[in-house]
């Protein structure tokens, strides 16, 4: 009897720790995007409404305790805790707070803040990226206090009101503080590639001279033009035939649909062929951002798309795998009715302050030493001195040990934000950058920014129709898989918009439409 | 004894079939080595190296000089050591209750047990769960929740379940504890399958990765295989410039599997008879 006992007990003990903690083998390693709710609050159980509270509320003497959830980039690139946690405490010695530093990788982040947001785990701050989906949809699931008051009254941040804040909007209040100015993609072409293959590479190019200029690339050698695999890059292309890849005003103010429209059957034709004849990077379905920068600064391939900043990093990537050569932008393709405009990713990056946030005068405190003060944007750049980077002889030069754990500058990045730094007036220079690439970096970046080549970007604020706020992700990801499909040759375009007309009625696509006209 | 022509084309054919498997394998892993031990210019220019070209060791003296690499590598053989043992502890103990044939209500925990293995609440019950535990930004959400693998535990109850009843029935009459017994009888005649069951959960506790990045909040407590994964995808993202050419990645990635490799050979021997004798008694 004893012995079926203790066998029991022992039974009953480990079932119970099985049961409480363990699975059958791994937890899925998928977390489903945020869709957006049809509004209402969720875990948080509180208002959206929720108003910050006066700064007088916590004594200024003792630090401030706060969570700040951001991906790490720029700073935080380096394996090396003791250099991240320099950065913090330098934060926290200008801010007179205690940070818990919450900095998972680039590629996790989203889904790691996801899992803390619908677990009603909320770091009292955090960046959402693709701030311009995301800061609505979680406005509307009530994560996020408005910041209208702190955006409207204090001028601390009335440089983020030279932005489109509408992005950042839900009902009637503003719940994302933008950290930085515009942000674009272009064409990028490697120099030793266009002298190759006397390709003509101008600012502003035709899609058939873009065409025509790849066609002179030898492909048996070298990849014409790579692209990543994320799909909302086609608006690039898209931005030519004057298409735009979702729900837009025309010119009276009405709001249709941008897929739906023979301008972006041309150009989804005109990707296609690109493909089809083999300019495009066959492979581009599964490019990650560094795979395709990889393979133009190593040579692989003689152009790509990617960020206006890129100018001073290609050159120095490209020398440092022994592949140097210069590079050269153009900055926007025009199709045949005269339309043009680069990749406007604006907004891309904003900061939120979540509802279980004690005290958001601190956190915008944070906010604005981090992003809209210039010390700040170099810390958040550059990182900390003595500790990242050295000044030798007058030249920012990365520690032996911060640059072995992954650590580097971009100098683009630093006069990126909100402060105007102008990197070539800094009293020292940074390694590798000569007055002349510096120059023409800035050249670049202002060229990229300019109304002249800048493309359009429409965000629709929440809480305009209900049907658009519960069916916006569903939509964005049903273009990517069509456009995919097209590109690809599994579906033909006929076939594919067939497809579509069955998806616009099961979103009741015209009854979106016609909230959203308010009718 | 005359082997028929059937059997000769299938023989064949299996050991075609194996060689392509081996290739497939041993291939990509070649030249996950051949990479790390290149050249800057050499991984820079073909990406993946296969043939040889030149030997240079910079790779590894940079990864071994990096005290970021170096630590999530001690923290990562920490949490393997201590999770690998907890898994052992529980799941011997746990399966050997289970292969008690006269265990009250053994149906029902085997049932129990084994709706873990088609029910899976998802990502946030469970983060949920471990936050309630207080094991959020600890090792202990590492080790504690993934103690136990359902297949491995069956696989062992199973193994235990095909021992004679004779030798626990002798070992009972000369007084011998069930835990005496667990211990003095049953695990030494059980060390195949113990060898396969400490490889499977060695190899699992040591890949953990996603775990890591859902309760681990502190770069400092991150382990190896997650500055691997941010190693690869480094440059991802607008604001990051680090460059890395494959033979730094690839010697990182050669440090990684160093100690799964290095474990295989010594129990190698007991791991294929361990997985038949686990699977014969259902």
């Amino acid at each position: 009897m004893m012995k079926r006992i203790l066998a029991s007990i022992l039974a009953v003990a480990a079932c119970t720790a099985a049961l409480t903690g363990c699975s059958s083998s791994s937890p899925s390693n998928s977390v489903s995007t945020p869709t957006p709710s049809s509004g209402g609050n969720t875990s948080a159980g509180t208002s959206n409404s929720a108003q910050p509270p006066s700064s007088s509320a916590v004594s200024t003497s003792e630090p401030v305790e706060l969570s700040l959830c951001m991906s790490q980039i720029r700073w935080g690139v380096s394996v090396d805790d003791g250099h991240m946690q320099k950065f913090t405490e330098q934060l926290e010695k200008s801010t007179n707070t205690k940070i818990e530093m919450i900095a998972p990788t680039h590629n996790d982040y989203m889904e790691k803040l996801n899992v803390l947001l619908a677990s009603g785990d909320y770091p009292d701050i955090f960046i959402p990226q693709q701030a311009w989906d995301y800061v609505g949809q979680f406005a509307n699931r009530g994560y996020l206090i408005p910041l209208t008051k702190y955006i409207n009254d204090d001028a601390r941040f009335a440089a983020a009101k030279t932005t489109d804040l509408t992005m950042y909007q839900s009902g009637d209040d503003i719940y994302g503080l933008p950290l930085g100015k515009g942000n674009t993609k272009i064409f990028w072409f490697r120099k030793d590639m266009v002298d190759k293959y006397s390709m003509n590479i101008k600012d502003s190019m035709t899609t058939d001279e873009f065409i025509a200029e790849l066609s002179k690339v030898d492909k048996s050698e070298t990849i014409p033009f790579s692209f990543p695999k994320h799909i909302i890059n086609f608006q690039i292309f898209y931005n030519a035939f004057g298409a735009y890849g979702g729900i837009l005003t025309d010119a009276n103010g009405v709001y249709y649909d941008g897929i739906q429209t023979q301008e972006m059957k041309d150009a989804f034709a005109f990707i296609k062929s690109l493909y089809d004849q083999g300019l495009m990077d066959s492979e581009f379905i599964t490019n990650e951002n560094s795979n395709m920068r990889e393979k133009i600064y190593t040579g692989k391939t003689a152009s790509d798309v990617d960020y206006y900043g890129r100018y001073l990093n290609y050159c120095q990537s490209s020398e440092s795998v022994e592949k140097a050569t210069d590079f050269i932008p153009c900055f926007t393709l025009v199709g045949p009715n005269g339309t043009s405009g680069n990749l406007n990713e604006s907004g891309n990056e904003a900061a939120c302050i979540s509802v279980k946030c004690k005290n958001p005068d601190a956190a915008m405190d944070v906010l604005y030493c981090l992003f809209f003060t210039e010390e700040g944007r170099m810390l958040y750049t550059t990182g900390v001195e003595g500790v990242h980077y050295d000044i030798k002889d007058g030249v920012l030069t990365p520690r032996e040990d911060a640059a072995a754990a992954g650590y580097t500058v971009n100098v683009s990045d630093v006069s990126a934000g909100w402060p105007n730094i102008d990197v070539a007036a800094l009293p020292f220079s940074f390694e590798g950058v000569t007055p002349e690439t510096l120059k023409k970096n800035n050249d670049y970046i202002n060229k990229a920014l300019s109304p002249e080549y800048v493309g359009p970007i429409v965000k629709i604020p929440m809480g305009k129709s209900t049907l658009y706020d519960e069916n916006v992700a569903t939509y964005t990801s049903n273009l990517y898989e069509m456009a995919t499909k097209i590109v690809l040759g599994s579906q033909t375009i006929d076939e594919a918009y067939s497809d579509y007309e069955k998806f616009w009625k099961s979103i009741q696509g015209d009854k979106m439409l016609d909230e959203l006209n308010g009718k | 004894m005359k082997v028929s022509k059937s059997r000769k084309l299938f023989l064949i054919l299996n050991v075609l079939f194996m060689l392509l498997v081996c290739l497939a394998i041993a291939v990509p892993m070649w030249m996950v080595v051949i990479t790390s031990f290149s050249t800057n210019e050499v991984a820079a220019a073909e990406g993946f190296v296969f043939i040889p070209k030149g030997f240079d060791l910079s790779s590894y003296q940079a990864v071994f000089s990096s005290s970021g690499y170096m630590g999530a590598f001690l923290r990562s053989i920490g949490v393997t050591i201590s999770a690998t043992a907890l898994s052992m502890v529980l799941t011997t103990t746990m399966a050997y209750a289970l292969a008690q044939k006269d265990l009250v209500f053994r149906n029902f925990f085997m049932n129990a047990v084994l709706l873990t293995m088609v029910v899976d609440g998802g990502i946030i019950p469970f983060y949920m769960v471990i936050r309630q535990m207080g094991m959020i930004d600890t090792y202990a959400a590492l080790i504690i929740p993934m103690a136990i693998t359902t297949y491995n535990l069956i696989l062992m109850r199973n193994f235990f379940a095909s021992l004679p009843e004779s030798l626990m029935e002798s070992a009972r009459l000369d007084g011998c504890s069930e835990l005496g017994i667990l211990c003095r009888i049953v695990l030494p005649i059980s060390v195949p399958i113990l060898a396969a069951i400490l490889l499977f959960y060695a190899v699992g506790h040591w890949n953990r990765y996603f775990e890591v990045i859902m309760f681990i909040n502190s770069s400092k407590k991150y382990t190896l295989q997650v500055l691997l994964r941010q190693l690869i995808f480094q440059s991802e993202g607008e604001g990051t410039f680090s460059v890395q050419v494959n033979n730094f990645k690839m010697a990182v990635m050669v440090i990684t599997m160093l100690p799964i490799l290095a474990l295989y050979p010594f129990i190698q021997k007991y791991f294929i008879s361990g997985l038949m004798l686990g699977s014969v008694k259902g």
